[in-house]
């Protein structure tokens, strides 16, 4: 906190957009792609998150492998990457993350077509 | 005006004796009342309204009694038959109007009680100086106190507002989502602001945190 008298107002929108991206970023999917709602959950901030998630194919090389925990664990891990990211970015406290999965896009890593 | 006006009196006191740190309170008695007249509502108004109605009915009954002189029939009905209807109503089955008449009479006599003892306060404070009579309205301070507590506390303009009764103030402060409220902050902006200017009585003020956040403060 600097000494300098002032305020520093972050508008929902950029809460917004700044969870959107770090939740592309994370499960590497575009941007365009994912939702998100922001809203005030007693004091602190909520998102609602929808997006759909990168999953390896299943039948594929092993080169793109599977996550440990499957869909679960990498929802779970996001739920925590938005919390601190968006905490460390714009210094808002964010209570709760809902994510829906509204579809999944395969990665087709390494293959030439 | 009998002696002599605020402003030669002011000029009889105005010798530099240097002792500007101990300031009287409101010194003139022409000031204490013009004080006490901002600071309290009048009650002309109600009495007006009550000697009118008097007038009126006073009227009434002088027609009606002309007409029970002259033996004509009453103009709307005659104030003795009224008489004998009150002094019944207790005891036997009173109508419908005579119990709905009393209620309201009733009514209107608490209301003109308490106009009489009230105080009327209108919400305005005075400012202890020795040299002029202020009055400012609590909707002043109210703004004042919720302008040094906003800058206190870091707040938008949307997230503080502040109330001024006679002998306190409640400030209500919606966070920003995701950012605690100082209230200590808060609360030391609006003692510094409160204590700017010598307000009688004396305001303390409140904080109070709202549950909810305010999104994109």
């Amino acid at each position: 906190m600097t000494t300098i008298p002032g305020r520093i107002g972050i508008a929902s929108r950029v809460l917004t957009k700044v969870s959107g991206a770090v939740v592309a970023e994370t499960l590497d999917v575009p941007f365009g792609d994912v939702h998100v709602d922001t809203s005030d959950d007693s004091g602190q901030v909520a998102f609602r998150v929808a997006t759909p998630i990168a999953i390896a194919v299943l039948s594929g090389d092993s080169s793109a492998a599977h996550p440990t925990g499957g869909v679960m664990a990498t929802v779970q891990a996001l739920q925590e990457t938005v919390r601190s990211r968006v905490g460390e970015i714009t210094g808002r406290a964010v209570s709760r993350v809902d994510i829906t999965i509204t579809g999944s896009s395969v990665v087709t890593k390494g293959r030439v077509r | 005006m009998t002696t002599t006006s605020p402003l030669q009196a002011e000029d009889a006191r105005a010798d530099p004796s240097g002792d500007a740190s101990v300031p009287a309170p409101v010194p003139h008695a022409t000031y204490r009342r013009v004080l006490r007249r901002e600071t309290h509502s009048s009650r002309s108004a109600s009495a007006i309204v009550v000697l009118v109605v008097l007038v009126l009915v006073a009227a009434y009954v002088g027609v009606e009694s002309v007409y029970a002189a002259l033996s004509q029939r009453a103009l709307l009905f005659s104030p003795l038959d009224t008489l004998s209807t009150l002094a019944t109503a207790a005891t036997s089955s009173a109508s419908v109007i005579v119990i709905a008449v009393g209620i309201v009479t009733g009514l209107v006599g608490i209301l003109l009680v308490v106009l009489a003892v009230a105080a009327g306060r209108r919400g305005r404070h005075t400012v202890a100086d020795t040299r002029v009579a202020v009055v400012i309205d609590d909707h002043v301070i109210a703004a004042a106190i919720a302008r040094g507590a906003r800058t206190a506390g870091r707040l938008a303009p949307g997230q503080v507002t502040a109330w001024v009764s006679r002998r306190s103030s409640e400030i209500a402060v919606t966070p920003a989502s995701g950012i605690p409220v100082d209230e200590e902050a808060v609360l030391t902006g609006a003692r510094e602001e409160l204590a700017e200017t010598d307000y009688q009585p004396r305001v303390e003020p409140r904080v109070r945190v709202s549950q909810n956040g305010k999104l994109g403060a």
